[in-house]
């Protein structure tokens, strides 16, 4: 194949085209995309229907159109293609040896920054958080909304919690909080789609990275002196001191803060909305956790994980040339009925879900777990490991079921707003799917 | 920032909604899409799939050029190249931009040349592509002038003057849908009783392609083509028949009878490759040419003066055929697919992405074409000469970009031209007095002037004419 050489004076446009690799080309004479016999075509939905705004809310139906009939469906108008069941998303996305998942710094544009949130000190770091700055911060987001003239769960609870965590994390000072809030809020989105979001989340990053380049690292940290052990930090920067700010951020980025603020919003949204739900919940000490992934089944944060084919490979009866994007839609795999009875109610105490973190594969004892594609793959260590905390999974979960077990205790009453659609929502299409408005009163 | 994360969800909750957000604005103005903090003006995805875009395109596609000439749109999962050099470079390389297309158009076509590149796309372009150029178009000429006039004549019968005088038509179900076809039909070798399915063929699987509600139509329409297909191609591997001009020469074998005595790789093609690449010249066939046909008299009816000029002088025909396209491009652009990870005006694309190139844009570039926007056949700086694969860029002159540029320029471009010229001069001689038939003409929702062609082709065009019997 003919290649330019480097030293080619410009092109007729004028601007150099600029070629990066000159291996693996996609260069190929022979055909992917394949003529569709009669049957095989895809009249039953339409491209755009996916990319609605009803399917912010509810793109349920559509899934199910898809995870039915369509289970690699080819999304012309989106360039893309969709798997919508249970086992063909949870193949993919563990084959990473054919399909390439980018971090979610890497789709927020920090492409050279290093996620070392699986790494034994940044993972501690995060352990130390949730295992003993965590009722602190509970405390502190329930006086938040006992104080509040609008009290919503959302608002004023679980985002406080999980902006805190990460705010300890980073060593930003306590001053700088309502700052430190709005930022994170536009870097979490800056992996929009949509221009003007990303820009404002782009320019967020350079903001918090400025930021990070002139805070020292906090000396706060817990001493644990009753055992004899070297203190604890919270600090990512103590606990990883070769890491650039960009580093940094990529690792709480990393750490899926979005998972845990969605599904205690959503834990919260469906306990608030379901008195049934609430009771069964509270009935036994193991009642927030099923619900908790029960929420993770039924209304996962992370709608959508893309990937894309590392290089050509057939799967599903076609061939997916490199470079694909295909989208794993959690939404609908979780709903599949192949795993789940009743796959579109939410049981409070659902027996056929596997009842621990996903851990190696997401299922044990035959039963499926609920997908938080965000978390990335289950964790291969032992449930309890002697050598580094427990998984991000269990993390996760365990600070979902203590806030909102801690939430419910402490507000025995608390209810919905009347008549608000409290339903959990993207913002975008592909964004984080949340129930963003928990306008609750306090007490009856 | 100083919004405080309940105002920023309010507002974001208050924006969901968004493919609706695009109202109707007059046309060549675009919708603010907010501005980066350089002041650079943002662009929403959510545009391209909006009425108001397919209405009012230009605004949109200047911005692109003017501030993002590599747009990369993460909701549609492509890239956008809208400068006109930028596209001309990339067309150029057929082995760093293959033509294997992520659209739609093969599963419902087939896989034909369009997905090749090379030696093999070289191969199997010229297996029909020699029977539209040169010698054997001359050849042709007398017959689409009689195919042209036979259609006219029919729709004369048909067509009977109301009480003042006057007869109104609406050329595309008159002439401008079937036209093509009929003269595509015949350089292939269908039999005449063939033209009824033919434009069943060509309406379905044209509309059908993509995952739009018609695609089911379009792969039973394309099924339909190859039983058919398979009967004449099992009769021509034993008996070849041969195209002849007006005066019973022959001039070639028709195009299926090539097809079916072809080899490629030492193998006669099979009949689902002679299918494959008769649904592309049908397809290919019909709509540049119908939409050339469409726009050259909405354009011409529409610009009075200009149209006054043509009728004096015959030889303006070629310019506003040209013209024509590179205002009002039937075909927005053309998909390609980078084979190697990329850097163009700043964009990084790996490798395997989709590129969308933007014909459409393109042509109304104001680097290479001045008031782009105008309808002007006497523009002096589009080239109107004989269509060249290679373009034409001489002494402030442009070629158009409607048939594309280099390996994959349009093999019908030659033959489209001489439709489009010889079946309007057909038109003009069979339509005294023409004019729109305003009533019946789509209004535009803001300026209430007929509908502008905007980024699709016109399907409706009611003309009105003086009794020339």
């Amino acid at each position: 194949m003919a290649r330019k050489p480097a030293d080619q004076p410009l092109p007729s446009n004028g601007v150099a085209i600029t070629r990066r690799s000159t291996q693996n080309s996609a260069y190929r004479t022979y055909e992917v995309h394949q003529r569709e016999r009669v049957g095989q075509s895809t009249e039953k939905i339409k491209p755009i229907a996916l990319i609605r705004d009803d399917q912010l809310v509810s793109p349920f139906d559509n899934l199910a159109i898809l995870r039915e009939h369509y289970p690699c469906y080819r999304d012309w108008l989106g360039n893309a293609y969709w798997l919508t069941r249970f086992e063909d998303v949870t193949s993919v996305f563990a084959d990473r040896a054919n399909f390439r998942v980018p971090t979610r710094a890497e789709n927020c544009g920090l492409t050279q920054a290093s996620d070392t949130s699986a790494s034994i000190p940044a993972h501690t770091v995060w352990a130390n958080l949730i295992d003993n700055a965590l009722p602190n911060i509970i405390s502190d987001a329930l006086k938040n909304l006992r104080s509040s003239d609008k009290p919503d769960v959302t608002i004023d609870y679980t985002l406080y919690i999980t902006t805190e965590l990460q705010r300890l994390a980073l060593d930003i000072p306590e001053q700088q909080r309502d700052w430190f809030s709005t930022t994170l809020w536009h870097i979490q989105r800056a992996d929009s789609w949509q221009v003007e979001v990303a820009e404002r989340g782009t320019a967020a990053i350079e903001e918090l990275i400025a930021q990070l380049s002139n805070v020292n690292p906090s000396s706060a940290g817990v001493s644990n002196t009753a055992t004899d052990k070297l203190p604890i930090t919270y600090s990512l920067r103590t606990a990883c001191p070769a890491a650039t700010p960009e580093d940094l951020l990529a690792t709480v980025l990393g750490f899926e803060a979005r998972t845990l603020h969605g599904g205690l919003a959503n834990l919260c949204q469906a306990l608030l909305a379901d008195d049934n739900a609430r009771s069964t919940a509270r009935s036994n000490n193991q009642g927030f956790k099923i619900a908790c992934l029960e929420t993770l089944r039924h209304a996962p944060p992370v709608p959508t994980v893309h990937c894309y084919a590392r290089h050509e490979v057939e799967r599903f009866g076609r061939l997916l040339p490199e470079g694909a994007l295909i989208r794993l839609s959690a939404l609908a795999a979780n709903r599949d009925p192949q795993q789940f009875d009743c796959p579109n109610e939410f049981l409070a105490n659902r027996s056929d879900i596997c009842h621990r973190e996903a851990r190696g594969q997401f299922r044990a004892d035959g039963l499926a777990t609920g997908l938080s594609l965000g978390m990335g793959l289950p964790s291969k260590h032992p449930a309890e490991p002697e050598d580094r905390p427990r998984s991000l999974y269990a993390l996760t979960r365990d600070a979902i079921v203590r806030s909102a077990t801690a939430l419910f205790d402490e507000f025995e009453d608390i209810t919905l707003q009347a008549d608000h659609d409290s339903r959990p929502r993207s913002l975008a299409m592909f964004e984080a799917h949340i129930a963003w408005s928990l306008p609750v009163k306090l007490r009856n | 920032m100083t919004e405080s994360p309940e105002a920023l969800r309010d507002q974001a909750l208050l924006n969901v909604g968004a493919t609706s957000k695009f109202a109707p604005l007059p046309l060549g103005e675009a919708a603010d899409m907010g501005q980066a903090a350089d002041g650079t003006p943002l662009f929403d995805p959510q545009i391209f799939d909006s009425s108001e875009f397919a209405r009012n395109p230009y605004p949109y596609y200047r911005l692109l050029r003017d501030h993002h000439p590599v747009y990369h749109d993460k909701l549609h999962n492509a890239y956008y190249v809208t400068r006109f050099a930028d596209i001309t470079e990339c067309y150029f390389d057929d082995a760093g931009f293959n033509t294997i297309p992520k659209g739609s158009s093969s599963g419902v076509l087939g896989n034909t040349q369009l997905e090749l590149s090379g030696v093999e796309h070289r191969r199997r372009r010229n297996l029909y592509g020699q029977h539209l150029v040169g010698k054997s178009l001359t050849h042709r000429v007398p017959s689409i002038k009689r195919l042209a006039r036979e259609m006219i004549d029919n729709w004369s019968i048909e067509s009977a003057p109301g009480s003042d005088g006057r007869t109104t038509i609406e050329l595309g179900a008159a002439f401008a849908n079937e036209f093509p076809i009929r003269v595509v039909c015949e350089v292939l070798g269908f039999p005449p009783e063939a033209r009824g399915d033919f434009y069943y063929w060509y309406n379905s699987m044209m509309s059908g392609l993509g995952g739009s509600a018609t695609h089911k139509q379009g792969v039973e329409a394309r099924q339909h083509l190859e039983d058919y297909v398979g009967q004449l191609v099992a009769e021509r591997r034993v008996t070849p028949t041969w195209l002849h001009d007006d005066d019973g020469n022959p001039i070639s074998k028709d195009i299926i009878t090539k097809l079916c005595e072809t080899k490629v790789d030492g193998d006669y093609l099979s009949t689902e490759e002679i299918t494959s690449n008769i649904a592309l010249v049908v397809g290919g066939g019909g709509e540049t040419t119908r939409g050339a046909i469409m726009h050259l008299w909405y354009l011409l009816l529409t610009h009075p003066e200009q149209f006054a000029a043509l009728k004096n002088d015959d030889s303006l025909w070629d310019q506003a055929f040209h013209e024509t396209l590179r205002h009002s491009t039937p075909i927005g652009g053309q998909p390609r697919h980078n084979t190697h990870d990329l850097s163009l005006h700043g964009v990084d694309i790996p490798a395997g992405s989709l590129i969308n190139m933007v014909d459409f844009s393109a042509n109304h570039d104001e680097r290479i074409f001045s008031e782009p926007e105008a309808f002007n056949i006497f523009r002096d700086d589009l080239y109107s000469g004989k269509i060249l694969r290679s373009g034409y860029a001489k002494e402030g002159r442009c070629s158009h970009m409607a048939f594309g540029v280099g390996p994959h320029l349009c093999p019908g471009a030659w033959i489209s031209q001489q439709e489009a010229v010889e079946g309007s001069k057909a038109l003009l001689a069979a339509m005294p007095d023409v004019a729109l038939d305003l009533d019946k003409m789509q209004r535009d929702s803001i300026s209430g002037e007929p509908r502008d062609i905007g980024i699709s082709s016109i399907r409706e065009l009611w003309l009105t004419f003086a009794d020339g019997s």
